[in-house]
């Protein structure tokens, strides 16, 4: 207990310290931890409070159409509502009833189908190109030095600011000058021009996070620059090459505006527009809706738990200096 | 394994002169090594020579053969970087193996090569980790392996032992030039450790601002330093520098007053010491310093002496050294230990060196400032 006086290397002997009052007595230093005990469970009580209202906001919305998807009719529309009800899938196959019939469509909820096979395809397009067009302009802006590649970055990200909605009308003057409204070709470009910025600035910091000494090795062990970026960038990329990709289906499969306003030919319907057609007030076609509106929502969900691993993991560790 | 040779060699950023004018020739077999301090433009001209870098004027040949067009890949060189450069996604093997693919060599062999390369340095218990999960050590033999593989033309390195510690950078120092002995390559080795570059180079290159300031064996380069920069850069701890002026063959400066060996011209000169040619007299009527502090290294002890010539430095081995800090000292030089060179220009003054052979009498020290 004396060390600061044994410590003492001139001056005299070593002094002594009186030995310390307690500050507290033992029946105190008790209450203080039932105290401390009683506030450390107070805060996980309310913690776990916090957490399960969290679950409740956004999962009750979300079982509600769960709800009115698997009711009938009837059910749906009782007050107060049946919260868990025997599983009825009517609405469901009649969605799927004309699927796999070559008649034309006779009701909203037949374009259900089409319009997810046309979603697909455009939305698989979408974030194919993206991810292609994204890691080649994104990689030449990192790596690459020519005029404007500072410049056209930052114009791409500003790009971002303008509203899509004032983009509306002057994107239909030109896809119908160029006869694309109504195609599936058309909802391409259009949601492609959306996405891609933002891609290509994303994936532009990606590689720029890519150790050039990394890319400088792989020229030393007799990669050209194409296959530089093919082997050693592309790669070390992959992370970001899967989030673009995701976000770039996400925002097409989504999207409504542009895919209503741009397209009216039943044939190329998508998705979104085609549940919001299901909507009529006098058959109250909430479950259909419902169902409908399940089935948009699937694909965006499996994608992002699967891929989930790939968005939060990065690969960078361990290509630098230790 | 290749000659190489720089032929007024430049590289320039704007306006400013990374490498000027760096003529030089490296023959096959040679461990040479780059030295100087940070931005003296030795990784630069290491970059040139690999093709990472363009040349702004002059030219690079392998074997007589101009390179300086060619892309890294056409140059056949390997180069082990200081963060190593690893692909982080490919097992240790992998990496290996790569340049082997480049080149297309046939699978089986690529293999055998890899296995080759890796018990070499000791590598084969890693050979399927990835290199996150090895440690820095392990990471820089990994990356000498991905060199090696290929047999290639010369071997660049770019401070490879840099972020080792002391007693692995000691050990890989030793088998770096066991490996170039074995493999008879022609190695550049880059660093800023005048240590290590002495213990390395058969070929020193010491630079600064973009010149190569001497270029020579580790010894000659210590024994007869070209100039002020080099005479204080190389050895450890630097060089001791007084200013004087030499008249009537004595040097006069900051209280000190010693002959010089025949041939010193007069005028004003710098006069540099090493530290184990300085000699502290402990009982001198006129003392020129204060000792201001010893530290023990290993066998010596440095002791710096406070002068008017600013601090001086004297290795003393342990033994002699009996000096207590705020004693006043003398200073004792052997003539042929002393370095000249000029105030104005910085380089070596080398008149007298001939004649010093045969002028300079055996060895008796010369007191100097004594009364």
């Amino acid at each position: 207990m004396s060390a600061v006086g044994d410590r003492v290397v001139t001056g005299g002997a070593p002094t002594q310290r009186p030995p310390r009052a307690p500050l507290m007595s033992d029946a105190e230093r008790a209450r203080m931890r039932r105290r401390r005990a009683f506030g450390r469970r107070l805060r996980r009580v309310l913690r776990w409070f916090a957490v399960a209202a969290m679950c409740v906001w956004v999962f009750a919305p979300f079982y509600f159409l769960l709800l009115v998807a698997f009711q009938t009719k009837a059910d749906s529309l009782r007050t107060p509502p049946v919260w868990f009800p025997k599983p009825d899938f009517s609405n469901f196959t009649k969605i799927l009833d004309h699927a796999f019939s070559s008649a034309p469509a006779a009701n909203p909820s037949d374009l259900i189908v089409p319009g997810i096979r046309n979603s697909a395809i455009v939305a698989i397009s979408v974030a194919l190109l993206n991810v292609v067009l994204g890691a080649s302009a994104g990689y030449a802006f990192a790596r690459l030095r020519f005029r404007g590649s500072r410049a056209i970055p930052l114009a791409l990200l500003g790009s971002q600011m303008v509203p899509a909605f004032a983009l509306l009308v002057p994107y239909y003057i030109v896809l119908r000058n160029l006869g694309l409204t109504n195609t599936r070709l058309g909802v391409v470009i259009a949601e492609l021009s959306i996405t891609l910025p933002f891609t290509i600035w994303l994936l532009r910091s990606y590689f720029s996070n890519v150790p050039v000494d990394l890319e400088r090795a792989a020229r030393i062990d007799g990669c050209g620059r194409l296959q530089t970026f093919l082997r050693v960038a592309l790669p070390l990329a992959r992370p970001g090459l899967i989030a673009v990709g995701l976000f770039a289906f996400m925002v097409s499969w989504n999207d409504f505006l542009f895919q209503v306003i741009l397209n009216s030919n039943v044939d190329a319907i998508m998705i979104q527009p085609a549940i919001a057609g299901l909507y009529n007030v006098r058959e109250q076609s909430f479950g259909i809706m419902a169902a409908g509106s399940l089935l948009a929502a699937l694909p965006t969900m499996v994608f992002a738990l699967v891929t989930q691993r790939y968005l939060v993991r990065g690969l960078m560790s361990g290509a630098g200096k230790v | 394994m290749v000659d190489i040779e720089l032929e007024r060699v430049r590289r320039t950023f704007g306006d400013v002169v990374a490498v000027d004018d760096v003529t030089l020739r490296i023959p096959r077999g040679t461990f040479t090594v780059f030295l100087g301090p940070s931005g003296c433009g030795k990784t630069t001209t290491l970059n040139m020579i690999a093709g990472l870098e363009d040349v702004s004027g002059g030219r690079i040949l392998f074997d007589g053969e101009e390179v300086q067009d060619l892309p890294p890949n056409k140059r056949d060189i390997s180069v082990v970087f200081q963060s190593y450069a690893l692909y982080p996604n490919r097992t240790v093997r992998d990496n290996i193996a790569f340049p082997l693919r480049m080149q297309r060599v046939p699978k089986a062999e690529i293999a055998q090569r890899v296995e080759r390369a890796a018990e070499r340095l000791g590598l084969t218990p890693l050979l399927d980790r990835r290199p996150r999960a090895l440690s820095g050590g392990q990471q820089q033999r990994v990356a000498l392996a991905r060199s090696m593989v290929r047999t290639p033309r010369a071997f660049l390195l770019d401070e490879p032992l840099s972020n080792l510690d002391a007693k692995l950078r000691a050990e890989t120092q030793f088998e770096l030039k066991e490996l170039q002995r074995e493999l008879d390559g022609t190695f550049i080795h880059v660093t800023h450790d005048q240590a290590e570059a002495m213990s390395l180079a058969d070929l020193m290159v010491v630079m600064s601002r973009g010149t190569v300031q001497q270029q020579g064996t580790g010894g000659e380069v210590y024994a007869r330093p070209a100039n002020l920069f080099v005479a204080r850069f190389v050895g450890i701890p630097a060089m001791n520098v007084v200013e004087g002026v030499v008249a009537d063959g004595r040097f006069e400066g900051a209280g000190w007053s010693a002959p010089v060996p025949a041939g010193v011209p007069s005028g004003p000169v710098v006069l540099g010491v090493r530290s184990e040619s300085l000699r502290l007299v402990a009982d001198a009527e006129r003392p020129v310093g204060r000792v201001q502090l010893s530290e023990q290294i290993g066998a010596d002890v440095l002791v710096a002496v406070d002068s008017d010539a600013g601090k001086l430095v004297a290795r003393v081995p342990v033994d002699e050294a009996v000096f207590t800090p705020g004693q006043g000292v003398g200073l004792a030089v052997d003539p042929r230990h002393m370095h000249f060179f000029d105030p104005e220009t910085e380089e070596r003054i080398r008149d007298h060196e001939r004649a010093a052979v045969h002028a300079v009498p055996d060895e008796k020290l010369t007191r100097t400032a004594q009364g």
